[in-house]
């Protein structure tokens, strides 16, 4: 079992199979070898770790995805399939929760829990205009007046195609 | 009093900038994660469109519009982050000249996929502007009109190719083919090309440019075409070809095309015939998968002298089938599949990819209703199974006879078990 310390100083036991889904953590053990030392994480909380270890437990056993599988594919094929009907529920949470867990995908080294949160945010975008993107993350416009005439003059041609 | 407000409206988009660098939780994400979930929304864009309500950003994957431009009329700072990714506008398919431009220097010095499907489209606007790129482009798809084809492959010959992997080249006509693959193809030079794939042209070369092809599709040819093409192509892995072979068309067999590294073939919407033909003039590895789609089974020749010259070699070895699957999809088709595992794959459709399937054999045959005197499907395929069965001597057959699944014919089921006990 490995001993992990969260943000907030919430400890958590989990068994190794699972957590080493975590590239980080896998060569952090790999390094210092069998230890019952805690390993601090200082970027992750213990609500965003909890649901970290219940994607890592989902998937426990199935192979990590290879650096170069993405490098591989027709060109013309998607790279990646669609997200998974399990992850789709699991991946849906509020805003503030999605990226805390892509952050701490990132942080941890776990492409596969990445990609989901990637791909969930290219999915909120999908179908919309500049304007609903906005509001959908409380962006506001910030074009400089020379940004806003390029902009027109591609909205322009996007209409004359 | 104007200057006045013009600083003073500098100052709000000022403000409005560093506002969008705090307040949006997205704006937590760091430039490579956004970016990567750029890269997700162009690919599922260009790939697989959507349905916007508002047509201005609607995606035409035809029509010209970059798949990411959306993204950039967010923000500053993701218009940024999306300009300043070359790949993100690599993906080439636009027929817009204005477009066009954009794509070809937003994405600098990237190398490009460049895809045209001139169903919907005309090549004539934007050809030549896409091949003056053609040493940066490293995956291309183009299908010419005939009359348009001798321009075609002028400009194809006009420059290098370092860094093109896949070449996908086909012509729209109606006859049988006419067109050659010029010898002169990028001056000769494309030391990384690995995977071609040419239609209604007869890829009839001698250059040293296909010799490192791994993967090779062909349709609507000829067999001296193929073969001439198969002799220059040594380390070739996959072959996939529709054979278009007239009556006449028949080659002397002069030395068989040695295919050492050939991993799978399959031959598709081919006459049994033809098959034979083709397979006469092969020298195949003994594990390659092999897998026929027979558009007719009329002999001569029959299945026992296709498998005569499948595998033709002095030893006698070869992949030794562990495992049957018979299945009847729908009247008049009829697939068979060998397998050197005995594993069973659940997918009953034919399918050649198949790691676990050593030959696949799928035809068409009209049943007895149409004509009487002729043997049934069924028989054909105990036929097939007898001559493989025998050929294997002992080998072939341990007892899986769970693996035969031919849905609605017990009494087949039961004949062949009888016989394959009978002979192994």
């Amino acid at each position: 079992m490995v001993h992990l310390v969260t943000s907030d100083n919430v400890e958590f036991v989990v068994d190794k199979e699972v957590v080493e889904r975590s590239v980080l953590i896998k060569n952090m053990l790999e390094d210092v070898g069998e230890t019952d030392q805690s390993i601090p994480l200082a970027n992750v909380s213990s609500a965003v770790l909890r649901k970290v270890i219940e994607y890592c437990e989902h998937h426990r056993g199935e192979p990590l995805p290879s650096a170069d599988a993405d490098q591989n594919q027709d060109e013309t094929r998607k790279r990646t399939t669609d997200i998974s009907e399990w992850d789709q529920k699991f991946i849906t949470v509020d805003q503030e929760m999605l990226f805390e867990i892509i952050l701490a995908a990132n942080y941890l080294d776990i492409k596969s829990l990445l990609d989901v949160g990637c791909k969930t945010v290219a999915n909120m975008i999908k179908g919309k205009t500049p304007d609903e993107i906005r509001r959908l993350f409380n962006i506001v416009n910030d074009f400089t007046p020379e940004e806003e005439a390029q902009i027109k003059k591609e909205n322009e041609w996007a209409e004359d195609r | 009093m104007s200057h006045i407000f013009a600083a003073l409206t500098e100052s709000m988009r000022v403000l409005r900038f560093c506002r969008n660098g705090r307040v949006p939780i997205i704006s937590r994400l760091p430039d490579e994660i956004l970016l990567t979930i750029f890269k997700h929304f162009e690919e599922e864009k260009r790939l697989n469109g959507y349905d916007s309500h508002d047509d201005e950003y609607a995606s035409d994957v035809t029509g010209g519009v970059p798949a990411c431009l959306v993204v950039t009329h967010v923000c500053r700072h993701w218009r940024k982050v999306a300009l300043e990714c070359p790949t993100l506008w690599t993906f080439i398919s636009s027929t817009s000249l204005l477009w066009l431009d954009v794509m070809l220097e937003r994405s600098q010095k990237a190398p490009l996929v460049v895809t045209y499907n001139p169903f919907s489209i005309s090549l004539d606007n934007c050809l030549e502007k896409v091949l003056l790129h053609l040493p940066r482009i490293k995956y291309l798809e183009l299908r010419a009109h005939s009359y348009n084809v001798g321009r075609v492959m002028n400009l194809l010959s006009s420059q290098p190719a370092p860094m093109l992997e896949t070449f996908k080249f086909s012509v729209e006509c109606n006859l049988l083919p006419t067109v050659s693959i010029s010898n002169t193809i990028f001056q000769g030079q494309a030391p990384l090309l690995r995977h071609l794939d040419v239609d209604y042209c007869n890829p009839r070369w001698s250059s040293c440019i296909f010799g490192g092809l791994r993967a090779l599709c062909v349709r609507k040819t000829s067999l001296p075409d193929i073969l001439s093409t198969l002799r220059c192509t040594p380390v070739l892995e996959q072959f996939m070809l529709q054979l278009q072979l007239p009556e006449s068309d028949q080659s002397t067999l002069i030395d068989r095309v040695p295919l050492t590294r050939l991993k799978n073939i399959v031959l598709d919407g081919t006459s049994l015939q033809n098959a034979v033909s083709l397979f006469e003039q092969l020298a195949l590895p003994v594990d390659v998968k092999i897998a026929l789609q027979l558009s007719s089974i009329e002999g001569p020749p029959t299945f026992a002298d296709f498998f005569s010259v499948m595998n033709k070699h002095p030893d006698g070895s070869g992949p030794v089938f562990r495992s049957l699957r018979a299945i009847k999809f729908k009247p008049w088709r009829f697939s068979v599949q060998f397998s050197t595992s005995m594993e069973i794959n659940s997918d009953y459709s034919w399918n050649p990819q198949d790691d676990d399937i050593r030959l696949s054999i799928q035809f068409y045959y009209e049943d007895d209703e149409v004509r009487p005197n002729g043997p049934s499907a069924e028989n054909i395929i105990f036929d097939i199974c007898n001559i493989i069965a025998q050929r294997k001597r002992r080998t072939f057959f341990s007892g899986e006879f769970e693996s035969i699944n031919v849905e609605g014919c017990p009494d087949f089921i039961e004949g062949l078990t009888a016989a394959l006990r009978i002979e192994g």
